[in-house]
């Protein structure tokens, strides 16, 4: 067998210098492996060599000066507990009972002095060589797995483990040969065997999942077991491992207990959006009978009580109604929805929808969009619309005297859209400094010095979430006394109006965009959300300017081209007659020939041509037909 | 069959064109509005004040015409229209009464079915 050229290191341990002499022309001399030798004569030097360096192979004599027989090998392999050596036992003995122990007690082979030639060393080294290399590999992954190997003779109570036994059962190796032994030197956790081997007698090739206990009082959860075989000399022998499994069972309990916290807050969610969801019928009813009794012959105590009632009810509707957005997020089942959302409708829409409450608190509002920004924009309508009642609806609560701002203009324009601003300026009270890092975080609140806001601290989260799902960004400014901005930025690419095939066949008369400019006079907040809605879904593309009464209406037309005209009859400051009697008289002819449409409840209008008369181009009956409303509408600006 | 339900929505499901959100809104808007107009004309009925009356008529007449029967849309009219003429002022005052008796209820079916959406 030739050998390769690597090169084996050998460490010879033996006093007489003529068999050292021998191994060395033996070891020039065989073909089948290339070493280099290195002599000494007793176990300390031997032990300093192997400190120094490694070798492939000890040819160790059992006969030194500093120790003799089987121990010897004991006594080496003690030197190096911690390193697994490839030790030939060298033996002068012709009988084999010495070598036989030697193997027994962890020697790769023996070889007898007398039998020695150029091939049965090289051999020997050779193949100890390859056996103890398939040894570590075999121990190494055993350690990796920690299993460790045992094996166990009932005939005679000969015991064998693995360093690795030792080593899960927490002791040190007492290399005993006897399982009562080893129960003495290394302590109850060898009680282990006793238990299982008792068990094994009735359930042969028993498989077991146990606890044990190691020497420190560590619990360890193990799995042990064995197969039996029959030895060499005819003797029944128990071949075992017994692997340590604790990190897997604990990274199992792991597991399982993220698990079981996972699916309890699921179960707690979907409880706390249940109750709330079924909260929200009873609150209705509350608040729904709190406000009726709010118009009933009340004394001041009860009056108070019945307020008290009305708002701790709205506050609890808010609140239920925040869990429920906000446990849809955490579900992750909310989706943005782009469409191509006329802005300035949008806007006029928000407008109808707060104008009211910024009155009634005599603030001052405006709300712009500015000429540069398109009108049809790619957005999510109703986030949109939430962030901004949102923000608005704060500044409105939050704002005693003076006024709310509302602007929309382009914040920069990239390479495939453009990056839409939303700045709602208010004069309120301010948030402090100190706070404003917190008030998008849940359930928290603004804390004023002179005045409680009753707040749920989920609104601006929810805000904020939307606004982190459309990819925006949001900056507030404030002071103390003197007001707060909030900046929402959008992403937003501006797009033609597609009209949906289904909107373009509901209109009889025209299938493509509207580019008219309508102005809508109503003091009823209801109907100038429905007509809104109406002209958003009937005319796509065209774009709603609306008034709360005939003054304002009168400045609108003057500050832009308005189409056509519907008019509400009866409304505060100026009258639906009144404001038409002026448009007619208007120099300017073409505000004096727009086309005005009377939008009334009155049927009776509908007897004679009275309203012809009274300036109007023709009618539309409240509530609307939306069809009607169209086809008029047609009628007078196709012509 | 005869339907026991006050409210009836068509007009609102019409306008709302399947916009949930904007119905449900709708239907907010609406509560609040008649929960506060209609109770005010018991008062009104008491000071005999019928202008006022026809005011608060008039603004309902749209408003419980989204959300109305007939029979309750009807009551309303004939409200308005005999408030300004003041005329058939008995009749009038039954409807108003009727209208008063009914909120309760009417509000009821506006809550719960704005509660479902």
């Amino acid at each position: 067998m030739p050998h390769n050229s690597t090169l084996h290191k050998v460490l010879l341990i033996d006093d007489n210098a003529a068999d050292a002499r021998l191994v060395s022309n033996y070891l020039d001399q065989t073909t089948l492996i290339k070493t280099k030798l290195i002599h000494v004569t007793n176990l300390k030097d031997a032990s300093d060599q192997i400190a120094k360096e490694t070798f492939s192979v000890i040819i160790l004599d059992l006969s030194l000066k500093d120790s003799q027989g089987i121990n010897t090998l004991q006594r080496l392999r003690n030197l190096f507990p911690k390193q697994i050596l490839n030790i030939i036992v060298l033996t002068g003995n012709i009988e084999n009972s010495i070598g036989i122990e030697a193997i027994r007690q962890g020697a790769q082979d023996f070889l007898i002095k007398s039998n020695l030639d150029p091939d049965i060393l090289g051999k020997a080294i050779r193949f100890s060589i390859e056996r103890h290399q398939t040894y570590r590999y075999l121990n190494e992954t055993q350690r990796q797995a920690k299993i460790g190997s045992w094996r166990y003779r009932p005939s005679t109570d000969e015991f064998f483990a693995s360093d690795l036994v030792y080593e899960i059962l927490g002791s040190e190796n007492t290399h005993s040969e006897y399982l009562s032994d080893a129960i003495e030197k290394s302590g109850s956790s060898f009680l282990i065997f006793v238990h299982y081997l008792e068990e094994e007698k009735e359930y042969p090739n028993l498989h077991r999942d146990s606890i044990a206990k190691k020497q420190n009082g560590n619990v360890i959860h193990i799995i042990i077991k064995s197969e039996r075989t029959v030895s060499l000399d005819n003797q029944i022998q128990i071949n075992g491992t017994i692997q340590d499994i604790t990190h897997r069972v604990r990274m199992e309990e792991l597991s399982k207990e993220a698990e079981f916290n996972k699916k309890s807050l699921e179960v707690k969610e979907q409880f706390i959006a249940n109750v709330s969801h079924e909260m929200r019928t009873p609150m209705n009813a509350i608040l729904g009978l709190s406000r009726l009794l709010l118009n009933a012959e009340l004394n001041p105590e009860q009056l108070q009580y019945i307020k008290s009632i009305y708002e701790s009810s709205e506050m609890l509707l808010g609140i239920v109604n925040d869990i429920l957005e906000m446990t849809s997020h955490q579900k992750g089942t909310l989706q943005l929805y782009l469409e191509p959302v006329n802005i300035r409708q949008l806007i006029n829409y928000i407008e109808a929808l707060l104008i009211h409450k910024i009155h009634e608190k005599d603030l001052i509002g405006s709300f712009n969009v500015q000429d540069e920004v398109p009108t049809y924009l790619l957005l999510d309508k109703l986030r949109i619309q939430q962030i901004l009642l949102n923000l608005v609806g704060n500044s409105v609560k939050f704002t005693e005297k003076g006024s709310i701002d509302i602007n929309i203009s382009i914040a920069e324009i990239r390479a495939e859209d453009l990056l839409l601003s939303f700045k709602i300026t208010d004069t309120g009270i301010g948030i402090p400094t100190e706070q404003l890092d917190a008030i998008f975080i849940p359930y928290t609140t603004v804390k004023h010095e002179n005045k409680a806001y009753e707040s749920t601290g989920l609104g601006l989260t929810i805000v904020k979430t939307w606004i982190d799902q459309m990819n925006g960004g949001v900056e507030v400014k404030s002071a103390i006394g003197i007001g707060t901005s909030f900046e929402v930025t959008i992403p937003a690419r501006p797009t033609e109006l597609k009209v949906p095939a289904s909107d373009a066949n509901s209109s009889p008369f025209y299938s493509g965009s509207y580019d008219w400019t309508i102005l809508l006079v109503d003091d009823h907040h209801l109907n100038l959300l429905v007509a809104i809605k109406t002209l958003e879904k009937k005319c796509p593309g065209a774009t709603v300017i609306t008034a709360i009464n005939g003054e304002k209406a009168l400045e609108e037309l003057e500050t832009n081209h308005i189409d056509i005209v519907l008019m509400d009859l009866q409304m505060p400051v100026m009258d639906g007659y009144e404001t038409t009697r002026i448009i007619r008289q208007s120099d300017n002819p073409q505000i004096a020939n727009v086309p005005i449409l009377a939008m009334t409840a009155n049927a009776y209008i509908t007897k004679d041509n009275s309203f012809t008369e009274k300036g109007f181009t023709d009618y539309v009956l409240k509530p609307f037909d939306p069809d009607l409303l169209l086809l008029k509408m047609n009628k007078y600006l196709r012509s | 069959m005869i339907s026991t339900q006050l409210i009836d929505v068509s007009l609102l499901d019409e306008v709302s064109s399947g916009d949930v959100a904007f119905k449900k809104m709708m239907l907010e808007m609406i509560i609040v509005e008649i929960s506060e107009e209609v109770p005010k004309m018991k008062q009104l009925l008491e000071n005999d004040d019928w202008e006022t009356i026809h005011n608060v008529s008039h603004k309902l007449k749209t408003t419980l015409g989204y959300i109305c029967n007939e029979d309750i849309c009807a009551r309303n009219r004939q409200v308005e229209s005999a408030s300004k003429h003041k005329t058939e002022l008995e009749i009038s005052t039954q409807n108003i009464n009727n209208l008063i008796e009914h909120l309760p209820i009417m509000l009821e079916e506006l809550e719960n079915l704005a509660a479902s959406l």
